[in-house]
């Protein structure tokens, strides 16, 4: 009964989020750090009150930011989503910056950081392959944060390996920044926005796995 | 495709001093400029948040644009701005509307005219997503307009495509025969912005309208108007 309360009261304060007073009156980051509060702990009562708070919170996080990807991902597919689409890419950890180095160093001959054409969405020319590799890798992660709760160690693995991912995501951007590989889209080359949002997250994604695994006993029978 | 100039080699003997174009028929075009672009880059809305909206999926709403070699050019969307009805019109709309600036060729003129502007409070619309926080712009007047009362306002409430006055797609000209098309958005990319719907430029009615009027001798006036011979 304490649970269906509790979900009352997330689901008042996601109307309260949406209405035209607070959408104007509220600025934009502690709008998405109360929605996000918001969601997580309205995930977070899908796990067992048996389970330590910060834990449940930690796994809940982490199966909102499996849930945030997975509709970057959904936006992709849709047609002519991409307008939100790119807008989501720009406040995650887009793996472009990353994966446009990593080409660089590959193929071009020889290898200049400056002359690296930066990215953090493909303003241009499909995408399809990413958007559906972001909807499966984000689904997969997303059973995976629920498969924690049950203390499966193999998702504590593959967390961890996507964690690492995106903190060597994120210091793509820090790469891209102070390698002045030339202009981020509309962002100029000295906003640091463009650096503090991927660590921030990247930042709050290891948070939040380091709550999930304290007190996680993954040397349980069953766990494989 | 109004702008079309007058060198001495188009208009040459070769081809009867007539140039090398037939005729023309416009679809949609801004032959009055569009009042949307006026707003898109207007004090207000610079720098704004619906333009990084836009430029983030590398959409820019430019003016101008220089050059590392300085050089500077002044065009893009500045040239479509006008309020429709033949007010405010950029430099560009201007100069080849003087008499004798530009030769057009007899020229036939199509107009959508968008109707759906419901959809645009669609919970799941884009144009919402547009308008609120986190995707979108709740403080930028011109995100705040897309709205089934707030676009068409952008328009003085007159027949529009989403994008561009109908009148100004008729050059305020009287519409020909089967030349509107009703239910008809500008382009497909309008979508972005939450409009649904057909476009002018899918395969349907407008085609088979350019193919009739490709097929109609450009001299039958009721088609072809002769816009500035």
């Amino acid at each position: 009964m304490l649970k269906l309360w509790k979900a009352l009261a997330i689901v008042a304060v996601l109307v309260l989020l949406f209405l035209p007073t607070l959408q104007r009156g509220l600025p934009k980051i502690p709008w998405v750090i109360l929605f996000m509060v918001a969601l997580t702990f309205g995930i977070s009562l899908f796990f067992s009150a048996q389970m330590p708070v910060f834990r449940r919170f930690g796994i809940a996080y982490l199966v909102l930011t499996g849930l945030t990807y997975l509709l970057a991902g959904i936006l992709g597919l849709l047609p002519n989503g991409d307008l939100i689409e790119a807008e989501m890419w720009y406040f995650l950890i887009s793996p472009y910056p990353l994966l446009r180095l990593l080409t660089a160093m590959i193929y071009s001959r020889p290898f200049r950081i400056d002359a690296v054409p930066y990215t953090i969405f493909p303003a241009s020319g499909p995408h399809l392959w990413f958007s559906i590799t972001v909807v499966l890798v984000s689904t997969i992660l997303i059973v995976a944060a629920f498969a924690m709760a049950r203390e499966k160690r193999t998702a504590y693995y593959l967390w961890l390996f996507i964690l690492a991912l995106s903190i060597l995501e994120a210091l793509g951007y820090v790469v891209a920044q102070f390698g002045k590989w030339g202009v981020p889209q509309y962002r100029g080359t000295r906003d640091s926005a463009a650096i503090i949002v991927p660590l921030s997250w990247a930042a709050s994604y290891l948070a939040a796995y380091v709550m999930a695994r304290r007190g996680a006993d993954l040397g349980k029978a069953g766990s494989p | 495709m109004r702008t079309l100039t007058r060198p001495q080699s188009f208009l040459s003997d070769d081809t009867f001093r007539q140039g090398y174009i037939h005729k023309v028929i416009t679809i949609d075009t801004p032959h009055l400029g569009s009042p949307l672009a006026i707003q898109l880059l207007s004090a207000q809305e610079n720098l704004g948040c619906l333009q990084k909206v836009l430029a983030k999926e590398g959409k820019f709403a430019l003016s101008s644009a220089s050059f590392s070699d300085g050089s500077f050019f002044s065009g893009a969307m500045a040239d479509l701005q006008g309020d429709g009805s033949g007010g405010s019109l950029s430099p560009a709309l201007l100069s080849i509307r003087q008499p004798g600036a530009a030769h057009i060729p007899p020229t036939a003129l199509i107009a959508g005219v968008y109707t759906d502007f419901s959809s645009l409070n669609d919970l799941a619309s884009y144009a919402t997503l547009i308008r609120n926080i986190p995707f979108g712009c709740p403080n930028d007047p011109l995100a705040q307009r897309l709205t089934p009362t707030g676009w068409p306002a952008l328009f003085n409430n007159q027949p529009n495509d989403a994008i561009v006055s109908e009148n100004s797609q008729l050059d305020s000209l009287v519409p020909s025969p089967g030349s509107q098309f009703f239910g008809y958005k500008h382009s497909p990319g309008t979508e972005k912005l939450g409009f649904a719907g057909p476009s002018v430029i899918d395969a349907g009615a407008v085609p088979n309208q350019v193919i009739f009027l490709l097929n109609t001798p450009w001299t039958n006036t009721v088609y072809y108007n002769l816009l500035d011979p």
